[in-house]
């Protein structure tokens, strides 16, 4: 066992132990009112006080043991675990058949029988006592495991070829993990995209006959990425449903039926306004590689206004000829798509890093945290010192 | 019931002591030998015959009504009259300050209290004469519990304060003390008027005994660290490191003290210092405990 701080900065709170230092210090002025009878027999001795003198020396000691005992609570105190109880940690990922995986791991040498054998889920239940769980963030569960064992415990982890439940970032663990990746398929964890019909009104001028061929490649485009996108064509004084939420907009009149659209909680992208006046509380959604805005976001009642930078002709708008305009442009009314979750997990292999950040840190499993004791010892010693400095109070008076 | 001015711990201890004075004292049948002889002029109360009463000494007349022997006793019986003077200047408030709650003149009070009932004890007449704030303050001498209580009850409301009085305020204390009482003065003996006052009462047939109340802080001068040391009387202060002056201060008060020793004795003044941290049984053996028990 041995004593450990998680937040070493609170030991600036060390600073505070020069104020009962400063109160206890002896002021050369302070003279100490004496009544005195027979005054005439004494002649005045004023003696200079040279060095620093403290009074209440006991009283002080215990006001600054209070203070340390203070600023360390404020580094919250732990006891680090015995070490020597680590044992090794065989993860099995969901998916992964366990027979396999013991079959696997006897061509491994080592001592797997006393191994804990663990389920790659919340909470790592034991692998022979219950049924592969269901999960759907191993890379987290991963990092958990990480955080939580002791430093000298080492972790296997088995995995079926197709990893799910990952967040877009390659695990990096503290320790060494071996990473032995067998057959088998992760069950499969419901998907997160909405996969319900969107419909999108498309409204042109028309007096920009031209945009009809760009609508036409945008709509052939979507059909492929997104069947379920119903796309509906019309003129500019044509209807705009209700139920339609998603509007592409390519005139730069603004009526007061699609104004009145958007507060109702539609989202229209639209080439810029007639005037070509900015208007003010507008958040750039989409930026080129140079980082010119090419979007910016407008909020209207219950909706938003999204304006291009420019009209819908490869002059004023060159990202219209890029092969991804489409996906940006639907992901304008969309929002962005989610971060991928499934990878091979041959490429999965977590990385290790000796960096301080990760080796600083006191497992969680293992670590005691003091605070209670450190908290009920200042409890006390703060009663002890209000009781002696208000006895000390009354003998003064 | 009113607690006694007298601490449990004296009480018994003044069984010993007597008041006795030092010349042959004023007349009556007292305890006290005389130089006037006869019985009591003023009539002051019939109490039942005892054996060893004088048979002269019998009212017959009383005797033949109601058939019991009562004696007269009169006022002058008595044979001692003890005044009680009590300097109750602001001095007096000087207490120790490891008990700031004791100050010489509760110490005065106790004095004062016993020394009551050592009179009363021997049918004495005492007054009491207390000093404060520039005036002079009189209970009348007389004998009996009634009287002591009277005392007490000034003794219990006396404060201290101001300071020592002139010669024209003092002419009561002239005029109350004849020649050969005794009186006793409890005083810190700071005042030089006091002093004087003391030495002129001796001068004129008066004996006089100086008890000297000095507490323990005067005696050892215990004070540390920076003091601002405030006369309680003339309200002046005096700045000076306890530690320091404390040499200087107690060779010139044990002088003062000595010369002060030496002026009483001059004057035939009995004196003694009470110590208001120690016993206070100690100062009232020496002056009135039997000499051979002191030896």
């Amino acid at each position: 066992m041995s004593f450990a701080l998680l937040y070493t900065t609170g030991l600036a709170a060390f600073a505070a132990l020069l104020v009962p230092l400063l109160l206890h210090l002896i002021r050369r002025a302070e003279y100490q009112n004496t009544p005195f009878a027979a005054m005439r027999w004494i002649q005045a001795q004023l003696r200079q006080q040279k060095r620093l003198r403290l009074r209440d020396i006991p009283l002080l000691l215990l006001r600054l043991l209070l203070l340390v005992l203070v600023a360390l609570l404020l580094a919250q105190p732990v006891l680090r675990g015995d070490a020597a109880a680590a044992k090794h940690w065989v993860l099995v990922a969901p998916g992964v058949d366990v027979r396999v995986a013991r079959d696997r791991m006897q061509s491994i040498d080592g001592d797997w029988a006393n191994a804990d054998w663990r389920w790659l889920a919340p909470g790592f239940p034991t692998v022979s006592i219950s049924a592969a769980p269901a999960t759907s963030d191993s890379a987290s569960l991963l990092r958990e495991i990480d955080a939580e064992l002791p430093a000298s415990s080492g972790i296997s982890v088995i995995v079926p070829r197709i990893v799910d439940g990952l967040d877009g970032e390659r695990p990096i663990l503290s320790r060494e993990a071996e990473w032995i990746v067998v057959d088998g398929a992760m069950p499969a964890v419901p998907a997160l995209i909405d996969t319900t019909a969107e419909r999108l009104l498309v409204r042109n001028d028309k007096a920009k006959p031209g945009n009809a061929g760009y609508i036409d490649a945008l709509e052939q485009a979507w059909r492929i990425d997104w069947p379920n996108l119903s796309i509906d064509r019309g003129e500019i004084d044509a209807a705009l449903p209700d139920n339609a939420r998603w509007l592409l907009w390519l005139s730069s009149q603004r009526p007061e039926s699609l104004q009145r659209w958007i507060e109702n909680g539609g989202i229209a992208v639209s080439t810029p306004d007639t005037d070509n006046a900015q208007p003010t509380e507008t958040e750039p959604v989409w930026r080129d590689r140079n980082q010119n805005v090419i979007a910016s976001s407008q909020r209207i009642g219950k909706g938003r206004l999204i304006r291009l930078s420019g009209a819908f002709t490869p002059s004023e708008l060159p990202v219209l000829l890029d092969g991804d305009f489409p996906q940006r442009l639907h992901n304008l009314f969309a929002g962005p798509p989610p971060a991928p979750t499934r990878a091979f997990a041959a490429a999965l292999k977590p990385l290790h890093t000796t960096s301080a950040l990760s080796t600083a840190k006191v497992s969680l499993a293992t670590r005691t945290p003091l605070d209670p004791w450190f908290a009920l010892a200042i409890a006390i010693l703060f009663a002890i010192e209000r009781i002696w400095a208000s006895a000390r109070r009354g003998v003064k008076a | 019931m009113i607690e006694s001015l007298i601490p449990a711990a004296i009480r018994p201890q003044l069984k010993g002591l007597r008041l006795m004075a030092r010349r042959a004292a004023s007349d009556g049948i007292g305890q006290h030998v005389s130089r006037n002889r006869g019985d009591g002029l003023e009539f002051a109360q019939y109490r039942a015959y005892e054996p060893g009463d004088e048979p002269r000494r019998i009212d017959w007349k009383l005797f033949a009504r109601s058939d019991r022997y009562f004696v007269r006793e009169s006022e002058r019986d008595s044979a001692l009259t003890v005044w009680l003077m009590i300097d109750a200047s602001a001095s007096m408030n000087q207490a120790d300050e490891a008990m700031p709650e004791f100050s010489k003149l509760d110490a005065a009070k106790i004095f004062a209290a016993s020394i009551i009932e050592l009179a009363l004890r021997q049918s004495d007449r005492f007054g009491l004469i207390t000093i404060a704030n520039g005036r002079v303050d009189l209970v009348p001498a007389a004998a009996g519990t009634r009287q002591r209580d009277r005392c007490e009850i000034v003794l219990r409301q006396l404060k201290a304060g101001g300071g020592w009085p002139d010669e024209t305020a003092l002419r009561p204390v002239w005029e109350r003390i004849a020649a050969d009482h005794m009186t006793v003065l409890l005083s810190d003996d700071f005042d030089d008027l006091a002093v004087r006052l003391i030495e002129r009462l001796a001068a004129a047939r008066r004996e006089v005994l100086s008890v000297q109340l000095l507490s323990g802080d005067e005696r050892e001068f215990r004070f540390r660290g920076n003091r601002r040391f405030v006369d309680p009387e003339s309200g002046s202060e005096l700045r000076s490191d306890g530690a320091a002056a404390r040499e200087s201060y107690l060779r010139d008060f044990a002088e003062a003290r000595e010369s002060l020793a030496r002026r009483f004795a001059a004057s035939g003044v009995r004196h003694v210092e009470a110590m208001i941290d120690r016993p206070l049984i100690l100062p009232l053996q020496v002056l009135f405990g039997r000499r051979e028990d002191l030896a």
